[in-house]
């Protein structure tokens, strides 16, 4: 028997669960070719109902996820729970717990830091609360659809934030954070305020955050002039900002 | 004439740790002053201190330390034929069959601790080898074998155990306290009575699936394990019982014997909880009673209050239960309650004597998670209390599925208008709460459990 029908009727074969497995079973000379074929071929995007439990689950295994796929995943976890299943509401529901545990335990160890000494430099006391900021602004991202949490987590981040910024400098990185804060908050004046502030030169950093809240206030006249602007600087962006740049411009260079 | 002597099985809970189904061991125990019992209890490590004070008709209790390694005071009869039935037996668990264990349990004598024998002979080697290659060929080895050890070498603990002599074994969950049930029954052939208050092997696969350090085929590993002691708990078990149908049912479909699975709900004192004292207390007050831990979800059942409280500005939150368990989730919960400004209105009271607050609450609230059936339903309906609550385990049939009182987990918003409508309709409420304390009555009584265990254990013992 050869090809696809081999592996189908093997029970001793190994079945690898994702493509990277099977392509490394085939590599070692444990599968045929014919089985990573098959495993990469049969995927599909993990938000796409009927959703597939198991790759699921997979993900959710993983310690190292992003923000992205925290979204993701809560996005689908929040459709289960409404399953007329209960053991697939149940799964759901404390799936979601699975993700906001990981996020708290954190949290958690980052302000037993502080709590260690509580006297400690603030340069060092502002990385934490630097980190606190970053993963309470997350946490709000992932309370998506419960509007209270979330804005209960943006103002988490709020604070973790302004404690930095009155003991040192923000990075642009942080500033970042602190503008995109401010505008889930709706705080767009606010927003614009800080990055005035805190904004040594007119870079590009400063230019694509400045556009961003000036999209958000639906000011989409302060826009375009911006992103003019920023095609000027276009040579220094990376690619991921060209991209985005052209989009807005909708030209090619 | 000898009293009965039950042996109780008890895997992670009584008498070490307190929780739902450690108070329901204590007070069985207590119930049946006429029947004697042992205790075997399966624990983790031996640092633990007794969290009940054990009832005199307690005769024996012995513990075993499943991380311990064990030694082999007595010998496996017939290698040769036992190794190969047990590979055999491994190949039948694979379809999710539960194959004959008699022949395999009952030449591996109590005394007798398998774990050298599985690694030192070439059977066994082999066996983990093959199982290896066909499971885990891509990852490390070790990843593996460290898996496999500390799974099979609890397994063998329990195996090579000698548990308290008893009339009939009782275990609590099925397990690791199951499989010694199983084993109990096949070389002394006495009663296995299974009892199952959540699902053991699903609480399982929930740890598994938050444990971030198992990695490729291992959880899978731990989740087939934990399926297939089910399995055999269910297969072998005399009577197994469950405290609701669905459960039931999930046993069933794990290979219980319908004529074996009964079903024996929880019960409560129901004198003392309908002897409380309703006062008329100003204001509308929601309580919720549990512990301040995630899987209660106390972060839903304070943004509902802060919806509530919007629209009900004489609204009193109460959260009533214990709140040093995980410190970081009761200090995010209380800024919380800040954040939404709520601090003037909502209560975080620690653990409570739980008649003060039911003499005044005008609705109870159960956010969790998870729940089996809880006995805060039950008292709040015995005290005459509404009772909202998310849809877990059994909560829909005590409820009676009516959505005037049910949402789904997480659903502030939905909980909150099911607060509404009680606080919007007293006099629909008045007929609820006589309706919802005869059913308690008639079917929740905890005399109605003593007497059917009781009548179970006559039973099994007279067998």
């Amino acid at each position: 028997m050869e090809g696809f029908e081999f592996f189908k009727s093997s029970r001793e074969l190994y079945r690898p669960k994702t493509p990277a497995a099977a392509l490394k079973a085939y590599e070692t000379g444990f599968n045929p070719i014919e089985m990573f074929i098959f495993k990469s071929g049969s995927t599909k995007p993990l938000n796409e109902e009927p959703f597939d439990m198991e790759a699921i689950e997979r993900l959710l295994s993983r310690k190292d996820l992003d923000l992205e796929a925290n979204v993701v995943l809560i996005g689908i976890f929040e459709k289960l729970i409404y399953s007329h299943d209960q053991e697939t509401a149940l799964f759901a529901a404390e799936s979601i717990n699975i993700i906001e545990n990981r996020y708290n335990s954190r949290i958690e160890q980052l302000k037993e830091l502080l709590a260690k000494d509580p006297e400690k430099d603030n340069d060092e006391s502002s990385e934490v609360h630097s980190e606190l900021g970053k993963i309470f602004f997350e946490l709000a991202m992932i309370n998506g659809s419960r509007v209270s949490i979330k804005k209960f987590y943006f103002k988490e981040a709020y604070s973790r934030m302004n404690f930095v910024r009155a003991h040192r400098k923000l990075t642009i990185e942080e500033l970042g954070l602190m503008v995109r804060i401010l505008l889930e908050l709706q705080l767009y004046r606010n927003a614009m305020d800080i990055l005035e502030r805190e904004s040594n030169e007119k870079d590009t950093d400063y230019l694509f955050l400045k556009a961003e809240i000036a999209f958000a206030m639906k000011k989409y006249d302060l826009v375009f002039p911006l992103c003019r602007e920023l095609r000027e600087k276009a040579e220094d962006l990376p690619a991921e900002r060209k991209m985005l740049l052209y989009y807005w411009l909708g030209d090619e260079q | 004439m000898k009293p009965l002597r039950v042996c109780f099985i008890l895997e992670g809970s009584y008498p070490y740790i307190t929780g739902g189904v450690s108070s329901w061991v204590h007070d069985l125990i207590q119930g049946m002053p006429e029947i004697e019992f042992s205790l075997f209890s399966i624990s983790p490590d031996d640092k633990q201190t007794l969290k009940y004070k054990l009832p005199e008709n307690v005769v024996e209790h012995k513990d075993i330390i499943l991380s311990h390694l064990q030694k082999s005071e007595k010998k496996m009869k017939h290698p040769g034929r036992t190794l190969k039935l047990i590979k055999e037996m491994h190949e039948v668990f694979r379809n999710k069959a539960v194959p004959g264990l008699e022949e395999i349990i009952a030449n591996m004598p109590e005394g007798f601790y398998a774990y050298e024998t599985a690694v030192k002979s070439s059977v066994g080697w082999k066996m983990i080898e093959t199982l290896n290659r066909m499971n885990n060929p891509v990852y490390a080895f070790s990843d593996y074998f460290w898996a496999w050890r500390s799974s099979h070498n609890m397994i063998f603990t329990i195996l090579g155990a000698t548990l308290p002599e008893a009339d009939i074994y009782h275990s609590v969950s099925t397990g690791y306290a199951g499989l010694a049930a199983v084993a109990a029954k096949i070389r002394l052939h006495k009663p296995f009575l299974l009892t199952e208050h959540g699902l053991y092997h699903k609480e399982r696969e929930m740890e598994l699936r938050k444990a971030a350090f198992l990695r490729g085929y291992q959880r899978d590993m731990w989740i087939k394990i934990y399926n297939t002691l089910s399995r055999v708990s269910y297969h072998y078990s005399d009577i197994s019982t469950s405290l609701f149908e669905y459960n039931r049912r999930i046993q069933l479909s794990l290979g219980a014997k319908p004529e074996n699975a009964v079903v024996i709900p929880n019960g409560i004192d129901i004198e003392r909880f309908s002897s409380v004292k309703r006062e008329d207390r100003d204001g509308f007050h929601v309580g919720l009673v549990g512990r301040v831990v995630p899987i209660k979800d106390i972060k839903t059942f304070i943004t509902m209050s802060k919806i509530v409280y919007d629209h009900i500005k004489e609204a009193r939150f109460y959260c009533i239960g214990p709140t040093d368990e995980d410190p970081a989730y009761y200090e995010d919960c209380v800024r919380m309650v800040e954040s939404f400004n709520l601090t003037d209105v909502f209560q975080f009271t620690g653990r409570q004597n739980v008649l003060e607050y039911y003499s005044f609450l005008d609705v109870l609230l159960l956010t969790s998670v998870r729940e089996a059936q809880p006995l805060v339903i039950l008292e709040a309906y015995a005290a005459g209390i509404p009772v909202v609550s998310t849809r877990v385990g059994n909560v829909p049939e005590m409820l009676e599925y009516d959505e005037r009182f049910l949402a789904s987990s997480k659903d502030a918003e939905r909980l909150s208008r099911n607060v509404f409508y009680i606080h919007a309709h007293p006099d629909i409420m008045q007929e609820e709460v006589k309706k919802n304390r005869e059913k308690v009555e008639r079917l929740y009584n905890k005399n109605d459990l003593y007497d059917k265990y009781r009548e179970l254990y006559r039973r099994l013992g007279v067998e």
